[in-house]
């Protein structure tokens, strides 16, 4: 019992000690000290303020360096025990990663494999992957931006084992390259165990985005003949390295992406893929962490937002709705909400539309104002079967008509395939872009889409009037 | 009766306020801002604490007041772990809180709360009332002026923002209104109704009105209709006017709930 008297006692003098404050208490039981001792009140200050003195040099001072070195030992502790070994994996993880993915055996199976070299996502290094459907045959490179081009160039090459080649200053700024070969110029040349492409051809470049120039081939020397319609100035929109950060997650992993002048561009991507994110940067509502946006500078951008009710308190017939786009004639309005199936709501009250009739009435505005750039958010994910395919229909015949760009995000792969041009496919990083058919077997596609999926998927090329023949179709 | 009368100018003070109010409110009720309203009526205390402190003239203290609650709150905004309802919540009644001890220690004693929380409106002067009107018709005109955007992104951010439209300028221009207006109103109903006057006429007119603009006209002919029958009713019966007024703003309200054959309950 007198322990727990002493311990209670202890307690009392600490409980003070830290209600009081300490000056205080030392004060207190130092007076009682000092009178007991028969010492004038003159000397008190001083003596009081000597042992306050004596008091944090002897205890508080030993006690902080105490709990320094505890926190020093525990955070080493910590770092040996749990940071080094994850740090150490993920080091690990990454460099098994990237050698994982060479392929060998270049041109033996040429009908389908995917070469890598290097992926080293911090350095803009690019990936160089080919892959052939057919009997033609795809090279897709994605090079990496000035300044790492250098180290880049010199690591491909030693991996594919040849050297001075200026095919890839024929890529200098381009993000994406989609370099087609007919069978007849794909020589596969084995000369001194190099296994070097060779390729006698005249390729063109067909790339989402990439500007247009001539520069001769490395393999054939030939004049290039691409990028014809993808002139700087008919580029509507392009992204380069755009990446986006929130709070630690990374929603964007440097991407590029571009939509020319009458191109139909279609991102698709598992959810969470960052396909929001990447619009709403395209349109300029949200700052990319890095990179950039660039768009033509007469762009009017129609955009259709991904939401499937009206949310408004705002007491507002459709129409005064479609009007709020700029200002419009009354025939322009019905004109468009008839395109568009809406014109029997005109004069309701835009809260009692339903999804569907919401998101035609979004188009509609959306075609009010005269873009040249549509920029939609799965425009058709409250839309029956029969309504996606007349949706399709509707912007086919708009590129043809007005030759406005469209960027869509959808999830209909089996629609996006037969009327895109461009399929952009997004994981946070663009892990594939090109043509619809090439994506459709390309590999990264497969494992996004998983196999099974990707194997069900019947394919519908769109077929494009005279006129507007594409390279890369 | 001449503005010699104290009633009369009580009525002017009521009617111009509520002229002004009105469209504001609408814009607070489409944009479900009528915590957010509240938090900064309650920080304007701090404001009229700041200016018997400090000498400044009232209106600019609770301006100035209401301005750095609200890029607090736009700070507090961004911190996704915290909903924005607590945000506001915390922020009103802490500022509210500040607002009472720092009344108590700047006026001493002899502070008059009721004034500041419920408002006076029968001891509005002349020269009160010349800043109610001349205030007052700027802020209508700078509403008038920035209307079509605001609306724009009121109805739909994210479309009036890809349309051009700086949607966050107009949300600073609608909050520094919305500061003005209760820096005007705080004197008729006081920081704790001040809310209010700016809603419920708003509220009342979207049962009737089928546009925007429409609803802002019907809000301001009810808002002066609550006005002129809360001050007779504090007159009649002898209650307090402030009070009254918001209590006839809510009676039309709740006739606003009741069916009517010509109007069909709104979308």
């Amino acid at each position: 019992m007198q322990s727990l008297e002493q311990s209670l006692a202890v307690g009392a003098i600490g409980w003070r000690i830290i209600g009081v404050g300490l000056d205080e208490c030392l004060k207190h039981y130092g007076d009682n000290l000092l009178d007991a001792m028969g010492i004038e009140p003159k000397m008190k200050v001083g003596i009081h303020s000597f042992t306050f003195v004596v008091f944090m040099f002897v205890m508080v001072v030993p006690v902080m360096s105490v709990l320094a070195m505890v926190v020093l030992v525990v955070s080493v502790f910590v770092m040996v025990m749990f940071v080094m070994p994850v740090v150490s994996m993920l080091v690990m993880f990454a460099f098994i990663r990237d050698k994982g993915n060479y392929a060998s055996g270049l041109c033996d199976r040429f009908d389908a494999f995917a070469l890598k070299v290097g992926t080293y996502p911090k350095q803009h290094i690019g990936i160089l992957e080919a892959f052939s459907i057919g009997r033609t045959h795809s090279i897709v490179v994605r090079v990496c931006r000035a300044g790492n081009q250098e180290a880049w160039r010199a690591n491909a090459l030693h991996e594919r084992g040849c050297d001075g080649v200026d095919w890839f200053d024929a890529c200098d700024n381009a993000q994406a390259c989609l370099l087609r070969v007919c069978d007849e110029c794909r020589e596969c040349e084995d000369d001194d165990e190099r296994n070097l492409f060779h390729f006698d051809l005249t390729f063109m470049v067909v790339t989402s985005g990439a500007p247009s120039y001539t520069t001769s081939c490395f393999f054939c020397k030939l004049d290039v003949q691409g990028g014809m319609n993808t002139a700087k100035e008919d580029i509507l929109l392009r992204a380069r390295g755009v990446s986006l950060r929130r709070g630690g997650n990374v929603l964007l992993d440097s991407v590029d992406i571009s939509v020319g002048v009458g191109e139909i561009v279609t991102i698709i991507g598992p959810n969470g893929a960052g396909k929001t994110s990447l619009l709403r940067v395209l349109l300029g509502l949200v700052k990319p962490t890095e990179g950039e946006v660039e768009r033509r500078a007469d762009v009017r951008i129609g955009y259709l937002p991904q939401q499937p009710r009206v949310d408004s308190l705002v007491p507002m017939s459709v129409s005064r709705f479609l009007a709020m786009g700029g200002s419009r004639s009354k025939d322009a309005i019905v004109t468009t909400s008839r395109e568009c199936g809406v014109e029997a709501r005109l004069d309701g009250p835009l809260r009692s539309l339903s999804g569907g009739e919401w998101q035609r009435v979004l188009l509609a505005r959306a075609l009010l104002t005269e873009p040249n750039l549509l920029i939609l958010d799965e425009p058709t994910s409250n839309v029956d079967f029969a309504g996606q395919i007349s949706f399709y229909g509707l912007l086919s015949e708009l590129r043809d008509r007005r030759g406005c760009g469209i960027l869509m995000v959808s999830h209909d792969l089996h629609m996006v395939m037969g009327s895109t041009d461009i399929v952009v496919c997004l994981d946070r990083h663009v892990c594939c872009s090109g043509s619809a058919e090439a994506i459709a077997r390309h590999p990264e596609y497969a494992r996004l889409f998983a196999p099974a999926t990707a194997s069900m998927l019947a394919i519908y090329p769109h077929h494009h009037p005279a006129g507007h023949e594409r390279e890369h179709t | 009766m001449g503005l010699d009368d104290f009633f009369v100018r009580a009525l002017l003070a009521g009617i111009g306020i509520a002229i002004v109010a009105a469209p504001l409110g609408c814009f607070i009720v489409w944009r479900r801002m009528a915590y957010f309203g509240d938090a900064m009526a309650h920080s304007a205390l701090i404001g009229v604490a700041l200016g018997i402190a400090v000498g400044v003239s009232r209106p600019a203290g609770v301006v100035l007041a209401v301005g750095v609650l609200a890029v607090l709150f736009v700070v507090l905004e961004r911190k996704t772990w915290i909903s924005s309802d607590t945000g506001l919540g915390i922020l009103a009644h802490s500022s509210l809180a500040l607002g009472l001890v720092a009344l108590s220690l700047a006026g001493g004693r002899g502070v008059n709360y009721s004034a500041y929380l419920f408002g006076d409106i029968l001891a509005v002067s002349r020269e009160d009332l010349l800043h109610i009107y001349v205030f007052g018709a700027v802020l209508l005109a700078v509403l008038l002026a920035v209307w079509r955007p605001l609306l724009s992104a009121t109805v739909h951010q994210d479309l009036a923002q890809a349309e051009g439209v700086r949607v966050y300028r107009m949300r600073a221009i609608l909050i520094l209104l919305i500061a003005l207006v209760i820096a005007l109103a705080m004197q008729l109903v006081g920081v704790l109704l001040t809310t209010s006057l700016l809603i419920i006429p708003a509220a009342t007119a979207r049962r009737y009105a089928r546009a925007p603009e429409s609803m802002a006209l019907l809000a301001v002919l009810i808002g002066i209709l609550s006005v002129v029958s809360g001050l007779y009713a504090s007159l009649w019966w002898d209650i307090p006017s402030g009070p009254s007024i918001v209590l006839a703003a809510t009676g039309l309200f709740a006739l606003s709930l009741l069916p009517l054959p010509f109007f069909p309950s709104p979308d």
